[in-house]
């Protein structure tokens, strides 16, 4: 019986490359990805050919080229060197809109699945109400009250997004909170906080880290179409949003203020949505 | 419990969201820093003006008052005075919304023409190239803005190959459609990932489901077997799936409607946020608001039409 049971798994070293590359090419692929953009990120002064602000008025508005892979805009300044130093301010905001509205969404519905009566009615109508609203028009509504700007736009997407996490870790928190250890950690007396943060939280947190991952990608697509549509990040910023809605006026004549700047946008979804599918991947496994 | 008692309770059931969402839109202006009034008319603005505007909008009352005040003018569909257009903010509502519903509409019918067979495809061939193919595409889509892909679809097929116009909407039923195709299309394209992944998920479960597994045993045909029992399920998954997105949709109709300079209530909310028109904020917010709640409403019952398994509880 018990030799059965204690069965050792194969070491993960031990599988053969190819299976590992197989079973995973997504979250190899996603995470090589971010890791470039990542350092790409950091390093921007160092590897970009160009001053991003620097504007040179004989070459506006010039088709990729070699000193100019992505072109110039119409200020003559570098698409290129732009888009890198875009990288790490388009990067933190997308980090920062999924962990505000993560971290308000897991302590309310924590607290109305752990409480449950008068407390969770409260809170899940509250839920309820802020879903009742397309996320972009709310966040649109709030960004109105608060004024464009970027704190306006932390805030608009904390309000606007921490009612999914709520009601996720709300479900898992009713199911964990009818088992055997918490039972018996209330039985021990243990406060509520300590409950919560050392016996309910560590065995709720993961699907919840599951949906931020595919949350990010939509968080990203909705600050840069914040920042396009002039709510968000302000210009003279080089942000991707700002630098496409800059674009806009010579779709005419120069596709590239368009289209280049905007492939990075893409290229960060991509990683993302191909890491996420893989961590997702490998957490339902081991489930 | 019957369908009567169902569609009653459902109903009721919309009260609270509907309180809380005028409840929402109440505190838009109520919550701006500062004075509205002043911040609305800007600050060359003389004091007898500001105080005129604070005794229309109900500011100097106290608060529990206004909000039924509010309450009470919503209900006579009188929404205030644009502060931009110096017109019945109703009036100009009602004017753009046949765009933003009719783009919404056109997206709606395009992605289930779009989706539908793709899901189809992909789950019943699971694994397969198609399957690859669907997957792969919908995971790139899903990673691109939909303001970037209005725009490049703008590049490509109104600047480099001119078959469709830059902007506007056009009259009549086959120019609308022919000035609203590139939008539908960019919103299609960013809401077909979501719905093909979920409705393909689905659509694998369902043909696992015994009455599939039985039917198959039968000795049913491939063909006869998606056509019988598996179809009709997958027209209730995909009613779910558009009903959960709407919301979704109607976010893309904001950005959408702004890249191709589309006269609907999408565009109009983003530009009476610089011209600080709260009047028409709140008009447009309690709009789309309302258009979700009826919208999820409609979904339930319809569903509940097509399924006479769903539980009534």
């Amino acid at each position: 019986m018990t030799d059965a049971v204690a069965l050792p798994l194969p070491p993960a070293a031990a599988q053969p490359r190819s299976r590992v590359w197989r079973d995973h090419t997504g979250l190899i692929i996603g995470g090589t990805l971010l890791g470039l953009i990542l350092l790409a990120s950091i390093f921007a002064s160092y590897i970009s050919p160009h001053d991003p602000l620097q504007q040179d008025l004989r070459n506006t508005l010039q088709p990729p080229s070699l000193a100019h892979p992505f072109g110039t805009d119409n200020f003559g300044r570098d698409i290129f060197s732009r888009v890198l130093h875009a990288a790490k301010l388009d990067l933190m905001i997308g980090f920062l809109c999924v962990l505000f509205p993560w971290m308000l969404g897991t302590a309310l519905g924590g607290i109305a699945g752990y409480f449950g009566g008068l407390t969770d009615t409260i809170i899940m109508r509250v839920v309820d109400t802020f879903s009742a609203f397309p996320f972009l028009v709310m966040v649109i509504g709030i960004i109105a009250i608060l004024g464009p700007g970027l704190i306006s736009m932390y805030i608009a997407l904390t309000l606007a997004g921490w009612s999914m996490y709520a009601r996720l870790v709300r479900a898992e928190v009713l199911v964990v909170k009818k088992a055997e250890y918490v039972l018996a950690a209330r039985a021990l007396g243990y406060q509520h906080g300590r409950i919560m943060f050392r016996h309910i939280l560590p065995n709720v947190i993961t699907p919840t880290i599951i949906f931020a991952m595919t949350d990010m990608v939509l968080v990203i697509l909705s600050t840069t179409s914040l920042s396009f549509l002039g709510l968000g990040v302000q210009p003279p910023m080089a942000e991707w949003g700002i630098m496409i809605a800059e674009g806009k006026g010579f779709i005419l004549t120069a596709w590239w203020m368009v289209t280049l700047p905007g492939l990075a946008i893409v290229l960060v979804g991509l990683a993302l949505s191909l890491l996420g599918d893989g961590i997702a991947k490998i957490l339902r496994e081991r489930a | 419990m019957n369908t009567a008692a169902f569609l009653r309770k459902r109903v009721l059931q919309t009260i609270p969201v509907l309180i809380g969402i005028v409840l929402t839109v109440f505190l838009v202006v109520r919550l701006i820093p500062g004075d509205p009034a002043r911040i609305m008319l800007g600050m060359r603005a003389t004091d007898e003006k500001v105080a005129e505007l604070r005794a229309d909008l109900g500011l100097d009352l106290p608060i529990w008052q206004q909000f039924f005040h509010f309450l009470g003018n919503i209900l006579q569909g009188e929404l205030g005075t644009s502060l931009f257009y110096r017109r019945d903010v109703a009036e100009v509502i009602m004017e753009r919304l046949p765009v933003t519903v009719t783009l919404v509409v056109f997206s709606v019918v395009l992605s289930v023409l779009i989706t539908v067979p793709l899901s189809m495809a992909a789950a019943v061939r699971q694994g397969s190239w198609i399957d690859q193919i669907v997957r792969g595409i919908s995971t790139l889509t899903l990673s691109m803005p939909g303001f970037w892909l209005g725009l490049n679809l703008l590049i490509l097929f109104a600047v480099i190959y001119p078959f469709f116009p830059i902007s506007g909407f056009g009259s009549g039923f086959t120019d609308i459609l022919w000035h609203l195709t590139l939008p539908a299309l960019t919103i299609t394209l960013s809401l077909a990932p979501i719905l093909i992944r979920t409705l393909r998920a689905s659509l694998i479960e369902i043909m696992h489901a015994p009455h599939v597994e039985y039917a198959r045993t039968k000795g049913l045909s491939q063909g006869r077997l998606i056509r019988r029992h598996v179809l009709r399920n997958g027209l209730l998954a995909t009613v779910t799936i558009l009903g959960v997105n709407i919301g979704w949709l109607m976010g893309g109709s904001v950005v959408v409607e702004t890249v191709f300079s589309l006269p609907g209530i999408g565009a109009l909310i983003v530009s009476s946020i610089s011209a600080r028109d709260y009047p028409m904020i709140q008009g447009i917010a309690l709009v789309f608001g309302l258009l979700v709640v009826v919208i999820n409403l409609l979904t339930d019952i319809l569903y509940s039409a097509l399924d006479p398994r769903v539980s009534y509880d």
